[in-house]
């Protein structure tokens, strides 16, 4: 398993500027989407192929912090209880693959591609489907800005 | 003679519509008067409309010329089709007024002149005989002076320094009188009776008639062509001029690009830093937002209520069932084993334990860098929208710049234009140097040289007098062109002479700080050890000479001046400012604000008495300023006010009025 970015949203992207230090990976426009995707709470169907099976260097001091969102959002959206013991265990074991690389089980990485396809449709939807984005429409695909 | 402007008056025209008293009956000996008029008040319509008036050339003015004094459709009063301009002079304390008329819908112009000595009022234009010189054209144009006439002195193309000397100094009776006595020679052997044949007599007066109209149009050509060899010369120098000041402001440009290249490039490395501040910002979750900082925080909290990761791991009690003692030394029985083996899943395996002690410990971490950021995302969001605007913004500017700098399409026109006017000058120089060659041969009918066309109406002169008897009367006439030819250069050369001796004196004192000294003066002054000069330079030089000028002489002339201290540094315009009592007697100056400190205090501490007078259109704010002046110190038409009052003089604050002249 890996992460999985959707065909749509890899074409939208290519659209965008090269070069800049915020956006230089596939990842960084990745996890973007899945910050909206978690923040809003839309998970979608991911039509498209792997592109890194775990997380870039970049992320080494983060990646567990966005485990624990992946993880506080599914607790959300499937109404459990922080405090209850049983059901937190069950959701840490369903989603963290200690032996993996990624830390992510199968069932993490869908988790994780379903928030990101859902991510990108609400940018998507929020900027507009120009090809080529004005400023103020960059800036906020950039960093999810108004939406952050 | 003594003249003196008294006053002007203007209605309907372009110019201010007001009437101006420059001599008050108590105060007869005015000697200085300054009028501050912002600029765009209409100074240039006045000055030309004066000088108009003056001279009554505008008798001959197309419509156009007299269109061009029209006042727009929101100045005039509706019905009215006539501008008037009254000037008010006094020649040795007797009064002359001369009106001109403009009438805006026939497209003609009248004069009416009143004075006691034309014996009351005429219909038409007419000033004293005894006066007449200082009425005409060229005379007026020097004494009414502006920046131009001074530049023009020092114009290696230009005469303007000779005409300046002989009008001025009246050299030109002399040439009247040479012109008078071949008139009168001419008149008188008409009269006599011819020896010889009477036909081939009248065939040498036709002949002798044909050369004096073909010199006369050949002399006339040649003063047109030098003055248009003048007027090319000066275009040709102002494009070189400004050739040379667009070169100087490329290198200004140059460092300015390099600046506004600078500042988008700062703008650029700023946003840079920003977007790097950003990027490490905007991959820790709980630094991007509050939403998943309380996301990770109550997750954290739950794992602590429900003791996560547990103290002892799965792997223990895995270990633990496969041995028969437990860790407290009792045999563990086959159930008891049993049981341990099925609770075993409720604990977490060693590798989930350090990943979720790994997590708690990352969060934790992150958790503590966001109390420590100077700015968390949302200030970085904005400080990069404010970055890339001024980013925008310096591009914009430097765009602006280049754009504005890319000339070369209007710089190619001037080189056109230059190369055109050079050819021109060339053509008319030739045309100059032909018409001046001491030698021709050829039929009379084809003839361009001057000189040689002179030598033959001598020739044919020499033998009319013969044939009338009038040998020793054509000699006299002769003796006596002569001696008018050689005393207008000999009075030229002694007045130059004295002027550069005492022009030069006075310019010591007046350009201490970048000294000058004219060498000669031809038909322009000639500089010692330079070619150009400043536009102070200049102006000096042209005040000194023009007040040499009209100090010479029996008569008194006023001197009217525009924009008297324009270009001029301030030391040197408080110098002159000194000198100008000494220069004439009358002395009316039309200033600006800028002018009042260095120019207009020192000029009235020199003067025996002056008159400060302030001109300009009327606004909302000088209703109010107005109001703290004594009424009978002002004067409010339609459009203008003109006030007396001295301290309303200093203290007025305005340079330019909002219409162009």
């Amino acid at each position: 398993m890996a992460f999985k970015m959707g065909n749509e949203a890899r074409l939208w992207f290519q659209k965008l500027e090269t070069g800049n230090p915020v956006f230089q990976t596939m990842f960084d426009k990745y996890y973007l989407c899945l910050l909206l995707g978690l923040k809003v709470r839309s998970q979608s169907e991911v039509n498209g192929d792997d592109f890194i099976d775990t997380f870039p260097k970049e992320y080494e001091s983060s990646r567990f912090s966005i485990l624990g969102v992946i993880i506080s959002a599914e607790m959300k959206r499937q109404g459990l209880d922080f405090s209850d013991a049983g059901p937190l265990k069950r959701l840490v074991t369903k989603i963290i693959d200690p032996v993996s690389q990624s830390r992510l089980t199968s069932e993490g990485f869908n988790v994780a591609n379903r928030y990101a396809a859902g991510g990108f449709e609400e940018l998507r939807a929020r900027v507009g489907a120009e090809s080529y984005p004005d400023k103020a429409n960059l800036l906020m695909i950039r960093f999810g800005r108004d939406i952050l | 003679m003594k003249i003196r402007f008294k006053g002007w008056e203007s209605e309907g025209l372009r110019s201010p519509d007001v009437r101006l008293e420059l001599i008050q009956p108590h105060q007869a000996k005015t000697a200085a008067i300054l009028i501050q008029m912002p600029n765009g008040t209409g100074k240039t319509s006045t000055l030309e409309l004066l000088k108009a008036t003056l001279s009554g050339t505008a008798k001959n003015w197309n419509r156009e010329q007299i269109e061009a004094f029209r006042p727009s459709s929101d100045q005039r009063d509706s019905g009215i089709d006539i501008g008037s301009f009254r000037c008010f002079l006094l020649l040795d304390d007797r009064e002359l007024m001369i009106e001109m008329n403009l009438n805006f819908g026939t497209g003609l112009v009248k004069y009416i002149s009143v004075g006691p000595d034309l014996g009351g009022k005429i219909d038409g234009y007419k000033v004293p005989q005894s006066a007449r010189w200082f009425f005409e054209e060229q005379f007026l144009d020097l004494v009414i002076f502006d920046g131009e006439f001074a530049s023009n002195l020092l114009d290696k193309e230009s005469s303007v320094a000779t005409a300046a000397v002989s009008t001025l100094a009246q050299l030109y009776r002399l040439q009247d009188a040479s012109r008078y006595a071949r008139g009168r020679y001419k008149e008188l052997i008409d009269k006599r009776e011819p020896a010889g044949s009477k036909a081939q007599l009248k065939q040498e007066k036709n002949k002798l008639k044909f050369l004096n109209e073909r010199k006369g149009d050949l002399e006339k050509r040649q003063k047109e062509l030098t003055g248009k060899a003048t007027d090319v010369s000066i275009k040709i120098k102002d494009l070189e001029q400004e050739k040379k000041e667009e070169a100087s402001s490329l290198e200004k440009d140059a460092v300015t690009l390099k600046e506004l290249e600078s500042d988008f490039k700062s703008a650029e490395g700023s946003i840079r830093n920003t977007e790097i501040d950003l990027a490490s910002v905007f991959r820790i979750p709980a630094l991007v937002d509050s939403y998943f900082k309380d996301d990770l925080d109550r997750f954290l909290d739950g794992l602590e209520t429900a003791k996560l990761p547990p103290s002892i791991s799965k792997q223990f009690f895995v270990e633990l069932v496969e041995k028969d003692n437990c860790i407290c030394g009792r045999e563990l029985t086959s159930i008891e084993k049993e049981y341990i083996r099925d609770n075993t899943e409720l604990y977490l395996g060693e590798e989930t334990v350090g990943v979720l002690n790994l997590l708690k410990s990352q969060i934790g971490q992150n958790a503590q860098m966001r109390t420590g950021l100077s700015r968390d995302f949302k200030t970085l969001i904005r400080e990069l929208d404010d970055k890339e605007d001024k980013q925008l913004q310096a591009r914009l500017a430097y765009q602006e710049f280049v754009d504005s700098r890319s000339n070369g399409a209007n710089s190619n026109q001037r080189e056109g234009v230059i190369a055109k006017l050079k050819a021109e000058l060339e053509d008319t120089k030739r045309i100059l140097e032909m018409l001046k060659e001491p030698k021709s041969s050829g039929p009379d009918d084809k003839l361009t040289s001057i000189p040689e066309i002179s030598k033959r109406i001598d020739k044919l002169e020499e033998s009319l007098a013969r044939r009338t008897n009038s040998v020793v009367l054509n000699e006299k006439t002769q003796i006596l062109e002569s001696i008018c030819e050689d005393a207008l250069k000999r009075a030229n050369l002694k007045i130059k002479g004295e002027l550069v001796e005492k022009g030069n004196s006075q310019l010591s004192k007046i350009l201490r700080r970048s000294p000058l000294k004219i060498k000669k003066i031809e038909d322009h002054v000639v500089l010692e050890g330079q070619d150009g000069a400043s536009s102070g330079q200049k102006l000096s030089v042209g005040y000194v000479l023009m007040g040499l000028l009209l100090e010479r002489g029996s008569h008194s002339i006023p001197f009217f001046v525009d924009s008297p201290a324009n270009s001029i540094d301030p030391g040197v315009s408080r110098e002159i400012a000194t000198i100008i009592p000494e220069l004439c007697d009358q002395f009316i100056g039309l200033v600006i604000g800028t002018d009042r400190d260095d120019f207009v205090k020192p000029l009235c501490n020199a003067s025996p008495s002056y008159q400060l007078l302030t001109l300009f259109k009327n606004t909302q704010e000088d209703v109010q300023e107005l109001s703290s002046v004594p009424s009978d110190e002002v004067t409010t038409t339609k459009r203008f006010s003109l006030v007396k009052s001295e301290k309303f003089f200093w203290s007025f604050d305005r340079t330019i009025d909002d219409e162009d002249e």
